[in-house]
C-alpha cells in the first residue's frame, strides 16, 4: 500500500491537497505499522492484545475521516495500484 | 396495464400517455396544495395537548455526511439513523415532554430533476406522535432557521417548560471557515458562529437552554464553549474524537426519574459519566466527556480569549490542508492556557486511548485546543521512547 501510495503522489494529476493527504495517510500507517512491530521506540504490540489493537486501528481510522481528505480520483487511482502491485 | 411485447407502436399510445402524465402530475399537485396534512396536524396537536409538558428536548440529527462506524463484531451502522431511533425511543418513553425530533438528510432528485425535502421533523408530546413531516433545509440564510421556524410553531401557545434540553448530533462543527459541512450544499458554510445564531432562534434574544448535548468532536474548544455559552447553562461536549459516533443517549429516556427536583447539574454530570461508561466499553481510542458549567468558566475564557483567537485568525487564512495538518492536543500542554481558573466549572471524564503515542496521558483538562508550531505544547512522548 506504501508503494501505491507513493507511485500516486508522484502522478502529475495529483494535487498538492491530495499530496498532503497522501503524506498524512502514509504517517498514520506507519504509525500503526510500527506500534504493532514493535519498531521505532514503540513497544511490541503483545499477542494476547491483538484483538483489541485492530479494533483501534479501525475506529482510529473512522474517526480519522475529517483530517485525511483525499479526491474521488486519487483514491481510485490508489485503489487500482494497490491491486495492480498485489497481484 | 399489461405490457405486451408484440403490440405495433403507433402515434395513437403517445397522447394517451401524455393525458396520463398530466393526470398524474395534476393530483399531485392537489395533493401538494391541499389543506390536508395541515388539518390533520393541528387537529393530532389539539388531541395530543394533554397536560402541558414540563420538559422539552430538541434533537438535530445531522444526516448529511458519512456517518458510518463499526462496533467491535464488525457490524456496520450508520450514525444518524441510529441517533434518530434512540431519539424516537426517548420521545416516546417520556410521558411528561415534549420532543422536537429534526434529522436533516442528503439533497436528492426525484427523477435527477426535482429536489425532494431534504429534512424529516417529528413532534412528540407526553410519550406520542403528534406531527411528523419533511421539510426544507436548504433555503434559509442560516442552516438552522427552517427548523429553529418549525420549533416555534409548534410550541406557539405552550407554557415555557421547566426544563429545555438541547441535542445536537453530527460531525465537529468547525470554528472558521465551515464550507463543506453539508455534502448536499459544499458551498455553504457551518460554523460554530451560525449554530449559535441557529440556537438563538430557537430560544430567542435573552432565553438559554438548561443543558446543551453537544454531541460531536472536538466539541468544547474555548471559541466554542464562548460562542454556545449565551444560549445555555450547562453544555455536555467532548474534546476529543468522540467514537461510536455519539453520546449515549440513554439517560433521556424517563427524564422524570432521571432528572428530580430538576437538578440540571446532577443530571448532567450523570449523563456524561452514563456516556463515558459506554464508550470506555467498547471503544479503544481515547475517550473524553466534560461538564462546563458555563456561568463559572467564564473567567477562564476571558482570559484566553485573545490567545485563542489569534491562533483562529492566523488558522482561518491557511488552506483546508494546512489547517488539516494540525493536531489538536489538550490546552493543558500550552503554558499560556494553564491558567489557575481553568479548572474552574469543569468536571471532565478522560480515559487515554489504548494503543499510540497518547497512551500514558493521565488526565484532561477538559479544553481542547491547536497544537501550533509557535504554540510551545509540551512534549509528547518521543518516538524513541517506549510507551508502554
Amino acid at each position: 500500500m506504501s508503494a501505491a501510495l507513493d507511485i500516486v503522489k508522484s502522478l502529475p494529476l495529483v494535487s498538492n491537497d491530495d499530496v498532503e493527504g497522501i503524506n498524512r495517510l502514509k504517517a498514520t500507517l506507519q504509525q500503526k505499522q510500527d506500534e504493532l512491530a514493535g519498531n521505532n521506540g514503540y513497544a511490541r504490540v503483545p499477542d494476547n492484545q491483538l484483538n483489541a489493537f485492530s479494533d483501534y486501528v479501525v475506529q482510529d481510522m473512522e474517526q480519522a475521516d475529517q483530517v485525511v481528505t483525499i479526491s474521488l480520483v486519487t483514491l481510485l487511482l490508489i485503489v487500482i495500484l494497490i491491486v495492480l502491485i498485489a497481484k | 396495464m399489461r405490457y405486451s411485447p408484440g403490440r405495433p407502436v403507433r402515434g395513437a399510445p403517445y397522447p394517451a400517455l401524455l393525458r396520463y402524465a398530466c393526470c398524474a402530475a395534476f393530483s399531485l399537485l392537489l395533493c401538494s396544495c391541499g389543506a390536508g396534512p395541515q388539518a390533520e396536524r393541528e387537529n393530532r396537536q389539539a388531541e395530543g395537548s394533554g397536560p402541558p409538558a414540563p420538559y422539552s428536548i430538541v434533537f438535530v440529527i445531522h444526516g448529511d455526511g458519512e456517518y458510518l462506524y463499526h462496533d467491535t463484531s464488525g457490524t456496520e451502522y450508520q450514525a444518524d439513523e441510529e441517533a434518530l431511533a434512540e431519539a424516537k425511543k426517548i420521545a416516546l418513553r417520556n410521558p411528561r415532554a415534549e420532543v422536537f425530533v429534526f434529522h436533516q438528510i442528503p439533497r436528492k432528485h426525484f427523477l435527477f430533476l426535482f429536489p425532494i425535502h431534504d429534512g424529516e421533523f417529528y413532534y412528540f408530546r407526553n410519550g406520542r406522535l403528534i406531527a411528523n413531516e419533511s421539510y426544507w433545509r436548504d433555503q434559509g440564510e442560516s442552516p438552522l432557521d427552517h427548523e429553529a421556524a418549525l420549533y416555534r410553531r409548534y410550541r406557539a401557545g405552550n407554557p415555557r417548560p421547566s426544563l429545555n434540553l438541547f441535542v445536537y448530533c453530527g460531525h465537529e462543527i468547525p470554528e472558521f471557515g465551515g464550507a463543506g459541512y453539508d455534502a448536499s450544499f459544499p458551498d455553504r458554510p457551518f460554523t460554530v458562529r451560525d449554530f449559535a445564531a441557529g440556537l438563538q432562534g430557537f430560544t430567542g434574544d435573552s432565553a438559554r437552554f438548561d443543558l446543551l448535548v453537544l454531541s460531536t468532536c472536538f466539541g468544547s474548544t474555548p471559541y466554542s464553549i464562548g460562542t454556545l455559552g449565551p444560549r445555555a447553562r450547562y453544555i455536555i461536549a467532548s474534546p476529543d474524537n468522540l467514537h461510536l459516533s455519539y453520546f449515549d443517549l440513554h439517560a433521556l429516556e424517563r427524564l422524570d426519574l432521571s432528572l428530580q427536583d430538576g437538578d440540571v447539574p446532577a443530571f448532567a454530570k450523570k449523563f456524561a459519566h452514563q456516556s463515558f461508561d459506554r464508550l470506555t466499553e467498547d471503544v479503544q481510542t481515547a475517550v473524553s466527556v466534560a461538564v462546563f458549567d458555563v456561568d463559572r468558566v467564564q473567567d477562564f475564557l476571558h482570559s484566553v480569549r485573545g490567545a485563542y483567537g489569534r491562533t483562529l485568525t492566523r488558522l482561518d487564512g491557511e488552506t483546508h490542508s494546512s489547517v488539516a495538518a494540525i493536531e489538536r492536543c489538550d490546552c493543558a500542554d500550552i503554558p499560556a492556557y494553564v491558567l489557575p481558573t481553568m479548572h474552574d466549572g469543569v468536571e471532565v471524564l478522560f480515559r487515554p486511548a489504548r494503543f499510540g503515542r497518547s497512551r500514558n496521558k493521565q488526565d484532561h483538562s477538559g479544553w481542547e485546543c491547536w497544537k501550533e508550531d509557535g504554540s510551545q505544547a509540551a512534549p509528547s512522548p518521543p518516538s524513541g521512547v517506549s510507551l508502554r
